[in-house]
């Protein structure tokens, strides 16, 4: 009996979960592919300068006015710790929406935040977010919180679309465990973002 | 004149769990073993569901959570089991309510909570202080920051239920009847 041409009796499932796994894969790419927050395939990590990790790499935004920096950390990618930072409660993030938190960052008195996956990000941001990916970087938070104090500054936060929890996630984190007190998340996400205006910033 | 019976078909034979009949009736311990494969079989497929769901609302997120594993593996091959891996827990879900397709769908099910619980180990092992992007917990009114979120996504955590789910997908296994290899009963399996 070979192992390439199992007994009668084992065929018939091998070939049954063949065909879930072929059913996963049509959905899940037919559904990917019209998803506008889906997983985008093309857009790739731009290479690392030597000797540094592509997951390190952060952009910054230095202040409210808008002027973007650069920043690279050495070293290998730190994970996010949500228990580190000291503080454990906090006042609560509040739910906004992208008209007030428009407002807000074209006043200058409001940082604007993107929660979501570093490719994603690169693939299209709203201009003048800083990409906090939340679950990947300590480093980002740090340098972020060293660029922007928790006590003066307010953060408004956003992830994919209405039902991503990232962005909450991330402003209850950055509420309760590094003492930002004034932490918004707009629902609705980048998808709502882009509905509502027709030129995103490109990578 | 006799009527031809028509022999029985091969999924209810071999793919449901064995009855054990006494005098024309099911006995007790085929109805206890019944309500636990419904139950067993109700769980995971809530479970996998859900699982599935919470992945599927933002696929970034779950990418982003893959990556934070840091797996030593293709960014495409990533990428992809990003997109199938939800949809299949939700494909395996319903084929376990739906009690179809049984054997091949507890095989999905152990082959995915082996390789959950194998990544998950890996990074509790090697230390990683990461979500484990299983469960969207908001529609429980948990918050994901809370003590209480961070507890249950948590890697050590997710070890522990990996395990709970694949003894509950061995134990629907063990009660799946055997598949006969009998030639002579060759016709049950067409």
């Amino acid at each position: 009996m070979s192992l390439l041409s199992p007994p009668i009796h084992f065929r018939r499932p091998i070939v049954q979960a063949g065909l879930i796994l072929l059913a996963s894969a049509t959905v899940g790419i037919a559904y990917n592919v019209l998803n506008p927050a889906g997983i985008r395939f093309r857009s790739q990590l731009p290479a690392p300068p030597n000797g540094y990790r592509a997951e390190t790499i952060s952009a910054t935004l230095e202040a409210a006015g808008g002027s973007v920096m650069t920043t690279i950390s050495n070293g290998p990618a730190r994970i996010l710790s949500p228990s580190a930072g000291g503080k454990t409660s906090g006042p609560a993030a509040t739910r906004t929406t992208w008209e007030s938190a428009r407002r807000q960052v074209e006043r200058g008195e409001a940082v604007l935040v993107d929660s979501r996956a570093k490719l994603t990000f690169e693939a299209g941001h709203v201009p003048g977010a800083v990409n906090l990916p939340l679950d990947q970087l300590a480093a980002e938070i740090k340098q972020f919180a060293a660029d922007h104090p928790p006590v003066r500054t307010k953060l408004i936060i956003y992830c994919s679309n209405e039902g991503c929890p990232t962005s909450s996630r991330l402003a209850a984190l950055l509420a309760q465990n590094h003492g930002y007190r004034d932490v918004q998340y707009v629902s609705g996400g980048y998808l709502e973002w882009l509905k509502t205006t027709t030129a995103p910033e490109s990578p | 004149m006799i009527a031809k019976v028509a022999p029985r078909s091969s999924s209810s034979v071999s793919e449901r769990q064995p009855v054990a009949v006494t005098a024309g009736r099911p006995s007790a311990t085929a109805h206890r073993n019944c309500w636990v494969d419904i139950t067993l079989r109700g769980f995971l497929a809530v479970v996998m569901v859900w699982a599935g769901l919470s992945k599927i609302v933002d696929p970034a997120s779950f990418y982003g959570a893959i990556l934070a594993y840091q797996l030593p593996l293709p960014q495409l091959f990533l990428k992809g089991t990003a997109v199938i891996i939800p949809w299949l827990e939700i494909f395996c879900g319903l084929l376990l309510v739906a009690n179809t397709a049984r054997r091949a769908t507890l095989v999905l099910v152990l082959a995915l909570f082996t390789v959950f619980l194998a990544v998950v180990g890996q990074a509790f092992f090697r230390g990683l202080n990461i979500s484990c992007g299983c469960f969207d917990l908001s529609p429980f009114g948990i918050p994901q920051a809370s003590k209480l979120g961070l507890l249950l996504e948590s890697t050590g955590f997710a070890i522990l239920r990996n395990l709970g789910l694949l003894a509950a997908a061995l134990v629907l296994w063990k009660t799946t009847a055997p598949v006969r290899s009998d030639p002579a009963d060759r016709s049950i399996l067409e």
